[in-house]
């Protein structure tokens, strides 16, 4: 029993540390990256395409469906406490701070985090990271890189326009059920947004992307010989993936909290 | 997708270009809406208590906002100090003697806010200076010297019992209206008042007085009325008593000199009046003769009016007839079972 609990105790230390290693050296050849051929950039410019340009129409459809969601709540019963204002702080709360940046992650965690794991885990199974090994390119520097950048852009890029269309299209769609003036909503709006929310937000969405990156090429690797190992790594690379936003998250809203 | 791969750049560059923009504006506009740019006049004040304070809570002169709380501390003396700032563009209200009042609403609900009252004063006050609040003796005494220009409160209770006198005073002189119209009314109806009442009521005493004397007459003419009725009640009893006695009548009749005999015996007085009766009903007769020759005349005209009216009722049955036929219009129009007239004369009567 007690050498079980230590053989498990060591595996996933081992494990942890193989997955910090293996995090470094993403790190390591992203600094090399700028250096690296057109090859690489096209890599990178296609994982943006795929992982932000194609996400960019659920993106803005949830961020208007749940702007327009709290105007018109918060319009409705937060006047009948003489607290109408409370509207904006609420909605840069939950759109800019809080929720953004967490949907954003879960959508690419869907869209583009499976994609990844799935892609890189076919590769492992078909020789061809051996193959790029014997012709001399490092999978590392081709394969993980640009995806590391590309998810980790896209992301930053796809909360930007979260907040964007949360909380200017989703007014739009709130003229045709409550409307409200134009020039009071965009001041109030502009006057609750402090840069405090915004650096919360971009800092979210990048340990958020380095989150979804790294796990999901780690267990795309993580597949050694068959590709019925392909579905089960790419449902362990989303749960982890939700598992470590939801807790970075949580540690970046207690250092918030605390500076703020 | 082909599209979509094919200017990959350049639709890459669009989507970071637009997000970079939008960030950019909206931090450009952040800044504008929250003054980054602006020069703010830092001062300091103190108050008793740090209830209804707060950071960032605004501080207003007659409802704009001219500042905000920056900081808020606990001194030593237990005493509540802020650090706050007025606007560059509300830095000319900021004059000598201005004094900071709490508002706190009483009801606990929102109302509450940081005031400023601008002394009256010309000289503006230096950076980073005292402003003195209501809370302490510097501040009242500032305000008791009128040294303060104090704006009228928008306090809503305060407004809703100033807007109640008015209407207080307005019932206070209703009541007194209608206490002055009991009293009239009461001296009207006791008859001490001049008017359309008391004239009324004396119209309708003297009215009751004429009554009382009718009523005195009509007793003494019911009483002779009385009088004679018995008198008659008498003399039928008497020819009652008579009538039963049908021997003693019969003979009376039929005594030549009884009442017949008299009543013939008139010089033809009865004769005169008969033949006077029998030219009545032959004039009577004559006028009735006229009257029926009238209705023999106006026959035909009330003829032709009949027939008239049987040929517009012909005519109204075609046109309901050609209603009936129409297509747009089959089935629109009730029919009506037609009940024959039980008016006929008696020449067509069958027998």
């Amino acid at each position: 029993m007690l050498g079980k609990l230590g053989r498990w105790m060591i595996n996933h230390i081992k494990a942890l540390l193989y997955g910090l290693g293996f995090f470094f050296q993403i790190m390591k050849a992203t600094i090399g990256f700028a250096r690296k051929g057109q090859v690489g950039r096209k890599v990178l410019t296609m994982q943006i395409l795929f992982t932000g340009v194609q996400a960019l129409t659920n993106i803005s459809l949830i961020a208007i469906a749940l702007g327009a969601v709290i105007i018109i709540q918060g319009v409705g019963i937060l006047p009948q406490f003489g607290q109408g204002d409370l509207i904006y702080p609420i909605l840069i709360t939950i759109i800019t701070r809080e929720l953004g940046p967490m949907l954003c992650a879960f959508i690419i965690i869907a869209r583009s985090g499976t994609a990844i794991a799935t892609e890189i885990g076919s590769n492992v199974v078909n020789h061809e990271i051996e193959a790029y090994i014997a012709a001399g390119i490092d999978p590392i520097s081709y394969l993980a890189v640009p995806r590391f950048i590309g998810v980790t852009i896209s992301l930053l890029l796809l909360n930007l326009y979260f907040n964007f269309f949360g909380l200017i299209g989703s007014y739009f769609i709130t003229q045709f059920i409550h409307p409200i003036q134009a020039a009071e909503y965009f001041r109030k709006i502009l006057y609750n947004l402090h840069p405090e929310d915004i650096v919360s937000s971009i800092i979210k969405s990048l340990v958020f992307g380095v989150i979804i990156s790294v796990v999901s090429i780690y267990y795309g690797f993580k597949v050694e010989q068959s590709s019925t190992e392909i579905p089960q790594m790419t449902i362990k690379a989303v749960g982890m993936s939700f598992v470590l936003c939801m807790l970075a998250d949580a540690f970046i809203v207690l250092i918030y909290y605390t500076l703020y | 997708m082909k599209f979509q791969i094919r200017f990959a750049d350049q639709i890459v560059g669009l989507f970071i270009i637009l997000a970079v923009m939008s960030i950019v504006f909206i931090l450009i506009m952040m800044g504008i809406n929250q003054r980054w740019f602006a020069k703010d006049y830092k001062y300091t004040s103190s108050f008793k208590t740090g209830n209804g304070l707060s950071v960032g809570m605004p501080i207003k002169l007659k409802g704009f906002q001219i500042g905000s709380v920056d900081k808020i501390n606990l001194l030593e003396d237990n005493t509540v100090e802020i650090n706050f700032h007025i606007f560059d563009t509300y830095i000319e209200k900021v004059r000598k003697n201005s004094v900071l009042e709490l508002s706190v609403s009483p009801i606990g609900i929102g109302g509450g806010g940081m005031l400023f009252h601008p002394g009256k004063a010309t000289d503006i006050i230096p950076e980073l200076t005292f402003i003195p609040s209501t809370d302490f003796d510097e501040g009242k005494e500032l305000i008791a010297k009128e040294l303060v220009n104090i704006p009228p409160r928008d306090d809503t209770i305060l407004n809703i019992i100033n807007d109640i006198s008015p209407l207080l005073r307005s019932v206070d002189s209703t009541l007194k209206s209608l206490d002055e119209l009991l009293i009239s009314a009461n001296a009207t109806i006791e008859g001490d008042m001049e008017g359309p009442v008391g004239d009324i009521i004396e119209e309708v005493a003297v009215m009751v007085t004429m009554l009382n004397n009718t009523l005195s007459s009509a007793m003494i003419a019911a009483n002779e009325i009385l009088t004679n009725t018995y008198g008659i009640t008498s003399n039928l009893e008497i020819t009652t008593a008579g009538l039963t006695d049908t021997k003693g009548l019969v003979t009376h009749l039929l005594d030549p000199k009884g009442s017949i005999a008299t009543l013939l015996d008139d010089d033809d007085e009865l004769y005169k009046e008969l033949f006077s009766i029998v030219a009545e009903i032959a004039k009577t007769t004559e006028e009735l003769s006229a009257f029926v020759k009238y209705i023999n005349n106006t026959q035909p005209q009330i003829s032709e009016l009949l027939e008239g009216s049987r040929e517009a009722l012909v005519k109204g049955k075609d046109v309901l007839e050609g209603l009936s036929n129409n297509p747009l219009l089959r089935g629109g129009i009730t029919g009506v079972t037609e009940q024959p007239t039980t008016f006929m004369s008696y020449g067509e009567e069958e027998f």
